[in-house]
């Protein structure tokens, strides 16, 4: 699964309202394509991709352990 | 006969195969199932997305089991994706172009309104996107037009390679194929690097055949009204791949692959139990625990609030990709199992009550459960006396032992 990331949350949002309204979700049970993932270090967002959308953010494969929030053993 | 019949129908007899879990052990706090538990339930079990154009519907019971013919039939509804006759005077939908020009609205061998394809330079094609990705089952039809006399003498359509070719020339021809895409796009190429060449398409029509299923909804059937419910659609859990009810042992289920929760608030007394019908597809999962990298089947871990404060179950010691009934009971001592089979006994620790808050895991995507489950069933009680009971019930649906 790839993502794109940002420093700023609100192009996240963005391409969440464009995959949203591209598809035609009804708004009642489905409302949002992916939540926006916070990595732990506050300045970093990602959100996964959807094969039918583009966007000239960055594109990650994936996300790195890094993304994880630190782990309670 | 038909007394004996509204007799049989008002006992159920004709309704569920089996004797429902709820009416045999009543009392749960919540209860899922892809099977009816409760005789007088009349809800659905699901409400499911189709990521074809996003519909939804509830889908209900059938003799005690998914209707899973209603689902079925709901996610193989065609749902055209494209339809164009090119009648405009630019071409619509618009299209990618590499070594092609394209203009709609032009006239060949006595047909008006077709998109006209002149070849520019090599390797020339256009293509159309939005398909949604790799493995969605495709329709395409269309007319086509290529020119006599001329070095390209057939065009290459599809959705995955190998794409089909197509091969009559000097004469208006219709091309109608299925394909399974593994393309995000349908691309139309000339097969020839002549520049000038020429050919047409007209009636274009992409129909996507099947879809797959996900649940938004999945309804509590203990009469409590606490239903799962997840409305981002990447975490909804999968129930049809590609018109195909996700099964196992022969029974439907839902499938989480570590990127699927439900969210959920069901409160449960100190003194509580948990059964669920799982199959997990890693190693490392947990029944129930309120940390987040448990991959918990259900959690009370959310938005790093530990709210759950309760025990922590671990079925990773547990066969991976085979069906089982995974449980834990609760009072002053704990027991859980896995099958018939003790997996941890003891005094317990564990004296809060407790929230449920995700069936699949934790609410963030990296920490969730992987593997599929078919079933759940919370008591705010210790139901340690009637596993045996409930078991059997299970087993007899879910052919586990």
């Amino acid at each position: 699964m790839a993502y794109y990331t940002s420093t700023n949350k609100s192009e996240l949002q963005a391409y969440n309202t464009l995959v949203v309204e591209g598809e035609g979700y009804d708004g009642i049970y489905t409302t949002d394509w992916a939540s926006i993932i916070e990595h732990p270090n506050g300045t970093d967002y990602a959100i996964l991709k959807h094969d039918s959308y583009e966007t000239e953010l960055t594109q990650e494969e994936t996300l790195g352990a890094e993304w994880s929030p630190e782990i309670e053993l | 006969m038909s007394t004996l019949l509204n007799i049989s129908d008002k006992i159920g007899l004709q309704s569920t195969p089996n004797p429902s879990l709820l009416n045999l052990y009543g009392g749960a706090a919540a209860a899922y199932s892809l099977r009816q538990l409760d005789y007088n339930y009349t809800g659905p079990a699901v409400t499911v997305r189709r990521d074809s154009d996003q519909a939804t519907k509830d889908i209900g019971f059938v003799n005690g089991e998914l209707d899973t013919a209603s689902l079925e039939a709901f996610t193989t509804e065609d749902y055209v994706r494209i339809s164009s006759d090119y009648s405009g005077a630019t071409p619509d939908p618009s299209a990618a172009t590499n070594s092609l020009t394209v203009e709609s609205n032009q006239s060949a061998l006595g047909v008006s309104e077709a998109l006209k394809c002149t070849v520019t330079g090599s390797s020339p094609y256009f293509y159309l996107s939005g398909f949604g990705g790799s493995g969605i089952e495709l329709n395409i039809s269309f007319d086509y037009y290529i020119p006599s006399g001329q070095s390209l003498g057939s065009i290459r359509v599809g959705v995955a390679s190998p794409e089909e070719t197509f091969s009559t020339t000097g004469e208006w021809a219709t091309a109608n194929f299925n394909q399974t895409s593994s393309y995000s796009f349908v691309i139309f190429r000339a097969n020839t690097n002549v520049i000038g060449d020429e050919f047409y398409v007209k009636n274009l029509v992409v129909t996507q055949t099947s879809a797959n299923g996900f649940v938004t909804t999945w309804y509590d059937q203990s009469g409590n009204g606490n239903d799962a419910t997840q409305g981002t659609a990447s975490a909804q859990p999968k129930i049809v791949s590609l018109g195909s009810t996700i099964l196992e042992n022969g029974k439907a289920t839902l499938e989480f692959d570590g990127t699927r929760v439900f969210n959920s608030s069901i409160n449960l007394t100190a003194e509580q139990s948990a059964i669920a019908v799982a199959t997990k597809s890693t190693s490392q999962a947990y029944l129930t625990s309120d940390d987040l990298n448990h991959h918990a089947i259900v959690s009370g871990f959310i938005n790093g609030f530990e709210s759950f404060d309760g025990p922590r179950f671990t079925i990773t010691s547990n066969p991976t990709n085979t069906i089982g009934i995974v449980s834990q009971f609760i009072s002053s001592t704990f027991a859980s199992f896995y099958n018939q089979t003790a997996n941890a006994t003891g005094t317990t620790t564990y004296t809060s009550a407790t929230t449920i808050k995700t069936i699949g895991g934790y609410e963030i995507s990296g920490f969730r459960y992987n593997g599929k489950i078919s079933e759940l069933v919370l008591y705010s009680s210790d139901e340690r006396t009637n596993q045996s009971g409930i078991y059997t019930n299970i087993n007899d649906f879910y052919s586990i032992y």
